[in-house]
């Protein structure tokens, strides 16, 4: 009785997960099988044409590139979120307060709004570069614009705060005692940092890494807007075939295999750390 | 020159007028303590009279505002804790999480790159030690709060430290373990010859275990000497109080007759030995007379006090009977056993045998 009404109450949290999240990733599977019609349909005949297609090396290019961006989005994010996170968490608790603020509040803005904060930045005679002309460090205007560093600028931007928060809270965490334990019993700063420190936050890092390293792989907007569609990732090819190259089944593929991909890591992590859970931010 | 010194038993641990504040507030009023080699000091004093921040000074994980640290003799404030030759049990054992007993065991071991053959032997002596033998996979997690202290002590006394400092180490066990611990830390102190200097706010524990009891209060050192030695003749109404909960009574000086000075207050008269400094009559003065030295009766005496029993409560094998004087004090009177004569409400007559009480709180003598 009592449990038939639990049960009627979470029925409509099923039946909208069902319709909305499991649906239309069935959908996407199904799809990923169909068959390409000329023009922008396509018909229910299996095939595994889409993903031979991927075989072709301007697709694996795109894959590559969206993988060697995503690392190297990554390991900028550790070398610059771990640092950061970590004397965040020793802060006194007003630092902790105004940098946690400060961390949060371009959320307040569109991300696309301060992706064109960027160009001004970045433009050849943006902020950034007329400062390094004053300085002196460069002759002429430098074109970072619609480059891959531009693009990694901004994925890097993009990304950072779930890093150092994922780090922080990890930081947070620690018992101080134990580095002290491990300063008595004979280690130095570094030595105590190395064995104690780090390992005892990796699984912040590992999660932080997850939290760049994952969405790094679809964010094709940035690359569309600081790259000008010289860098072509697999998130604007899937939108690119969905919409104007209209070939559905094609980006139904394209998506899965992503998706495979970033499953893949997650898997990779709980091997790595030993649990489930991400810390932090989630 | 240390060969002389040590030949003469000389301090091994010496503190010169330490000073510490944090954020203003002093916590450390100079502090000045010399420690034997193999001795058992104690540091006793309720939480925040700064015995904790002495230990960490002495470790290296705190910096004194002024004074000096001598080990050995040499002044090692200015150095790390990795340089210096003694080891810490933490109140809260502190222990790896993420090792086994083993890796935490041969942590100050492996840091040093020590070779593994001599790692696994002293690991492996060092667990036996502390009856841990069998344990060397577990994770911390996986053992007793017992369990824990063990593994705690046996990675503290693995790289074999002049000086051992122990924070409230048995502060988070229960009564039994912590008496059975007891006993065993003295047994192991005593086979080891190492110098312990160990924290605690549990009187019966400093008893127990010391060999010399450093009261401290407010940052500073009340009193220290053997337990004995305090508990019989404590010099200030807090150590008396803190050390064997004396009672301490005020009263006024009448005269000193025969060793003993007579005191008067609004509950009659009392007697306490005499210290043989000058006691002047109409002077206030203070005693520290223990519970089970005082003596109750029905009937009144030329030299007692008058009062009321409020109560009589039992705890830990012994009674617990609290006397209203006249005047507003209470004395509590403890006997052994569960049977005691007097009812709630009675009037009864408290007296002592003058050499029972001893005058607190005087002028230091010269």
């Amino acid at each position: 009785m009592k449990r038939g009404r639990i049960w009627l109450c979470a029925a409509p949290l099923y039946a909208f997960t069902l319709v909305f999240v499991l649906g239309p990733a069935l959908y996407l599977v199904a799809l990923s099988f169909a068959q390409n019609t000329a023009g922008t349909g396509f018909c229910w005949a299996f095939t595994l044409e889409n993903f031979a297609r991927m075989r072709d090396p301007i697709y694996l290019k795109c894959f590559r590139e969206s993988f060697r961006l995503a690392l190297s989005t990554t390991v900028l994010n550790v070398l610059l979120g771990y640092p950061f996170g970590y004397f965040m968490g020793r802060l006194g608790a007003r630092g902790k307060r105004l940098l946690t603020f400060l961390i949060m509040a371009p959320f307040w803005t569109s991300s696309l709004i301060r992706l064109y904060g960027w160009i001004i930045l970045l433009q050849v005679k943006g902020v950034f570069n007329r400062v390094l002309l004053w300085l002196g460090v460069v002759d002429e205007p430098l074109k970072i614009l619609y480059s891959y560093p531009a693009v990694l600028i901004g994925m890097v931007y993009a990304l950072l705060p779930f890093m150092i928060l994922a780090v922080y809270t990890s930081v947070e965490k620690l018992d101080w005692t134990l580095v002290e334990a491990a300063r008595d019993l004979g280690a130095s700063r570094v030595k105590a940092f190395c064995t104690v420190t780090l390992r005892l936050t990796l699984p912040g890092l590992m999660s932080g890494v997850v939290l760049t390293f994952v969405p790094s792989m679809g964010l094709f907007f940035i690359a569309d807007i600081l790259g000008g569609n010289k860098i072509v990732l697999v998130g604007s090819l899937i939108q690119d075939q969905m919409t104007r190259g209209g070939n559905q089944p094609f980006a139904a593929a394209l998506a899965l295999v992503l998706a495979a991909m970033t499953t893949l890591m997650l898997w990779l992590y709980r091997r790595l750390t030993g649990t489930s859970e991400l810390e932090g931010v989630v | 020159m240390s060969e002389a010194l040590t030949a003469a038993g000389s301090a091994i641990l010496e503190l010169r007028d330490i000073t510490k504040s944090f954020d203003g507030a002093r916590v450390l009023r100079g502090i000045s303590l010399s420690v034997r080699e193999g001795e058992f000091v104690t540091l006793l004093g309720a939480s925040g009279c700064g015995k904790t921040t002495i230990l960490r000074i002495i470790a290296g994980l705190e910096t004194p505002d002024g004074g000096e640290v001598l080990l050995e003799g040499r002044d090692v404030v200015r150095e790390p804790p990795e340089k210096r030759n003694v080891n810490t049990v933490f109140q809260s054992y502190a222990l790896f999480p993420h090792m086994t007993v083993r890796q935490n065991v041969a942590y100050a071991l492996k840091i040093r790159g020590a070779d593994k053959g001599e790692t696994e032997r002293r690991v492996r002596d060092a667990l036996a030690m502390v009856q841990m033998e069998g344990s060397e996979k577990k994770t911390p997690a996986q053992l007793s709060g017992g369990q824990r202290q063990r593994v705690a002590i046996a990675r503290a006394l693995i790289n074999r430290p002049k000086v051992l400092l122990l924070d409230e180490p048995l502060g988070a066990l229960d009564l039994q373990l912590r008496r059975q611990m007891q006993y065993e830390l003295k047994k192991l102190q005593r086979q080891l010859g190492t110098t312990f200097i160990y924290v605690t706010h549990d009187q019966e524990e400093a008893i127990n275990l010391s060999d010399r009891i450093v009261v401290l209060r407010d940052g500073r050192i009340e009193q220290q000497g053997a337990p004995n030695e305090i508990y019989d003749r404590p010099r200030t109404s807090y150590a008396a109080r803190f050390v064997g909960s004396a009672n301490v009574l005020h009263g006024t000086a009448v005269r000193v007759e025969g060793g003993a000075v007579l005191l008067e207050n609004g509950g009659g008269a009392m007697r306490a030995r005499w210290d043989g400094l000058p006691v002047e009559t109409g002077e206030a003065l203070t005693l520290a007379v223990r519970g089970e030295n005082v003596e109750i009766s029905r009937e009144a005496s030329d030299v007692c006090l008058r009062g009321v029993v409020e109560a009589n409560t039992f705890a830990g094998g012994m009674l617990r009977i609290p006397v209203r004087l006249n005047d507003g004090a209470e004395v509590v009177i403890t006997r052994q056993g569960i049977h005691f004569d007097f009812a709630a409400g009675e009037t009864v007559y408290l007296r002592w045998h003058a050499d029972a009480a001893v005058l607190v709180d005087r002028e230091e003598a010269v």
